[in-house]
């Protein structure tokens, strides 16, 4: 290799690397301001625990940040989001230590108290009761479902998120999300038709 | 089409997805129809969707309500008075050198004889003497405050004593 040529690769490797491609995440408080809630209520209703909702939605935004220079715009920033979320809560649910304190724990929310939340304005004290009764067994429901399917389920029914956001987010094919929602579509109706007729 | 929806059709049309093709939205048509016409599908595809609507409901109050609380928590923690962070620690630290003394310490002492063998025994050899000694002593007491005479005057009590060759020697005379 000649002089001129190791030179110029020296000079190559001394000068200062190209300025980093603008985001959309280098506005991370609009970002974080714009996302977070819906994020947080996603793993909350997934993993029925608020600190530990708390501790991944952080770990969401923190990663999407690291992580900014991969993001090629192909999505939208909610499904990329999305998509850090699932990650996160597949590896933090996946790990024995979760499991075990899922088993033992009782920081996990019952489903009787988040049925409490049920909006009745103006409804009487049996009506209430009822639809709180029903609530209830509906999250129960919720939770006996597959991971997979619990996820596609709230994405859809707590996000309000789009079919084809759904697939993009946990990069499954569309008709595989629709199988999934049809199945816990079907537990649910189950349950509910039952709870119906019992009362 | 079959007198009432199948799970899967209801389920489509619940979902309401954006129709991919034309098809899709010819069919969506289809069911609406059928929805309009059919009371009892209508009936239970409304009772579905309204539980999933107040299932959404509860979902997006709960979190509402988390969200507001954590937040609560961490604008009191700012404001709350500034405390000594090390206090905690130091406590902490203090009492478990406490316990860890406590626990070794019966240990420590339970020790201490095996190291010093030898005293008890010196105890011991210097103490029979001293006992004997004592014992001489304290009987010599005794027999002298039980004497009838104290021992000054023993000798007025026995003329005789300390002469015994006068007697002997009157007696010849």
């Amino acid at each position: 290799m000649s002089t001129d040529a190791i030179a110029s690769n020296l000079i190559s490797d001394m000068q200062p690397p190209l300025a980093e491609q603008a985001t959309p995440f280098d506005d991370l408080d609009t970002v974080v301001a714009t996302h977070q809630q819906r994020i947080f209520r996603f793993l909350l209703a997934s993993l029925r625990e608020p600190d530990v909702a708390h501790t991944l939605t952080q770990e969401t935004f923190l990663r999407a940040w690291t992580t900014r220079n991969a993001f090629r715009g192909e999505c939208s920033i909610a499904t990329w989001l999305t998509r850090i979320a699932l990650n996160l809560l597949r590896d933090h649910t996946r790990t024995q230590r979760f499991r075990f304190w899922r088993r033992v724990s009782t920081s996990a929310v019952d489903a009787t108290e988040i049925a409490a939340f049920l909006p009745h304005p103006d409804s009487s004290l049996d009506s209430r009761l009822i639809a709180s009764e029903q609530m209830a067994l509906i999250w129960q429901t919720v939770t006996k479902l597959s991971e997979r399917q619990r996820s596609v389920f709230l994405l859809r029914f707590v996000d309000e998120m789009e079919l084809p956001e759904i697939a993009s987010a946990t990069g499954l094919p569309l008709s595989t999300v629709k199988s999934h929602l049809y199945r816990a579509l079907a537990a649910i109706r189950t349950r509910h038709n039952a709870t119906r007729e019992t009362l | 089409m079959t007198p009432h929806l199948t799970h899967e059709q209801l389920c489509d049309h619940l979902l309401n997805s954006t129709p991919q093709a034309a098809h899709e939205s010819g069919r969506l048509e289809l069911l609406r129809e059928h929805l309009r016409d059919c009371s009892i599908c209508a009936a239970d595809f409304a009772s579905l969707n309204e539980s999933l609507t107040v299932f959404r409901s509860t979902a997006t109050a709960w979190s509402t309500r988390e969200w507001n609380r954590a937040k609560a928590n961490a604008v009191s923690q700012r404001l709350a008075p500034a405390r000594p962070r090390s206090f905690m620690p130091a406590a902490l630290w203090t009492a478990a050198a406490a316990l860890v003394v406590s626990a070794t310490l019966p240990f420590a002492l339970h020790r201490t004889p095996p190291a010093t063998p030898k005293t008890p025994v010196a105890v011991v050899h210097t103490a029979t003497p001293t006992n004997q000694s004592d014992e001489a002593l304290l009987e010599e007491v005794n027999e002298t405050l039980s004497s009838s005479i104290p021992s000054p005057m023993e000798p007025l009590d026995d003329p005789t004593a300390g002469r015994p060759n006068q007697s002997n020697n009157q007696r010849k005379n």
